[in-house]
């Protein structure tokens, strides 16, 4: 590029009237003909435009993004959920299983006992296991009935 | 869109979104981490990209957002935003490329008196290249104000380095 040319060149870019191609030929161009204080201007915004990430950041990236895109296993709410709701029942049938299990046999010798008394004091100790253990009248239920049962032929045979 | 579209259309623009951002943030590592960043949300929503029409215009709005959550954050360390690129400039690693040093904080001084729209037109058109009509659609603005925008601006920058001349600065 021709010195004059390139002074009215720069004259159109202090305007703001030059085009992109213009400015683009303007950087390329060689600037030592311009004042100092323009040719630094267009240096910088030159040396500016040629700055880059380097060679390694593209790798750098894609193994971050395939890291990323590494397929973690996670558990959705809805399947905490279920996991939760299944370890509560779990536990609650331990601890249901366990007081049951020995008031099904007390209540099978209060049913053997002929004498009402003893199987009325036989179920009464059942039921105090199962009330200690769970503190929930709910859960004697089946017991309560043998208990009213018992409770009724004591009744009548007094 | 896939790896390879990624890798071809999005990832060509690093450099540019990289000067992008370091002609906001005025800090080398800073400014790579928000590519980073940026990259790494455009390829998690690379499924929509196919509807966006100007996918360029669109990185260069990410990069400038995500700068600008940069900005903030130093702005709730530091005294103002206005003040936030400044720290960053004086932060700049001593160890590093005093060039690149130097560059930076020349560009920091050229734009730092700009307004802030007189700024934006002047990164975009002289820093990254864009035509008056690219810069109108990115910032949503007419002819007219990118045009004034852009003289305003070279015109601030011509009487300063006029300044720096008269005064031997």
């Amino acid at each position: 590029m021709e010195a004059k040319n390139q002074s009215e060149l720069v004259k159109k870019y202090w305007k703001g009237e030059s085009s992109v191609e213009e400015e683009k030929e303007l950087l390329k161009s060689n600037l030592s003909h311009l004042e100092v204080k323009e040719s630094t201007h267009f240096q910088q915004i030159r040396d500016f435009s040629k700055m880059s990430l380097g060679a390694d950041f593209e790798a750098e990236l894609m193994a971050k993004i395939k890291q990323e895109s590494t397929p973690v296993r996670q558990l959705h709410p809805r399947m905490l959920l279920r996991v939760a709701a299944a370890v509560l029942v779990c536990v609650s049938m331990y601890f249901l299983y366990q007081p049951l299990e020995q008031t099904t046999e007390e209540t099978q010798l209060a049913a053997l006992e002929e004498d009402p008394e003893k199987a009325f004091e036989i179920t009464k100790q059942a039921l105090l296991l199962v009330s200690a253990k769970l503190n929930k009248a709910s859960k004697v239920a089946l017991p309560l009935d043998k208990f009213e049962e018992t409770q009724t032929k004591i009744k009548d045979r007094n | 869109m896939s790896t390879e579209e990624f890798q071809k259309d999005i990832l060509p623009l690093q450099d540019k979104l990289y000067r992008y951002a370091l002609s906001m943030v005025y800090e080398v590592d800073l400014a790579k981490d928000i590519v980073q960043e940026v990259f790494i949300k455009i390829w998690k929503k690379r499924e929509q990209l196919d509807q966006i029409e100007n996918k360029e215009a669109w990185c260069i709005r990410v990069t400038r957002n995500q700068a600008l959550d940069k900005l903030k954050m130093a702005h709730r360390k530091n005294v103002g935003l206005e003040h936030a690129a400044n720290q960053f400039v004086s932060t700049l690693n001593p160890e590093g490329l005093a060039e690149e040093k130097d560059l930076v904080a020349a560009i920091y001084d050229i734009m730092k008196d700009l307004t802030e729209q007189q700024r934006e037109i002047f990164r975009l058109r002289d820093l990254l290249g864009y035509s008056n009509k690219e810069i109108k659609e990115m910032l949503h603005l007419n002819d007219s104000q990118v045009k004034v925008n852009l003289f305003r601006a070279r015109q601030k920058i011509k009487l300063k380095l006029g300044k720096l001349i008269n005064y031997g600065g």
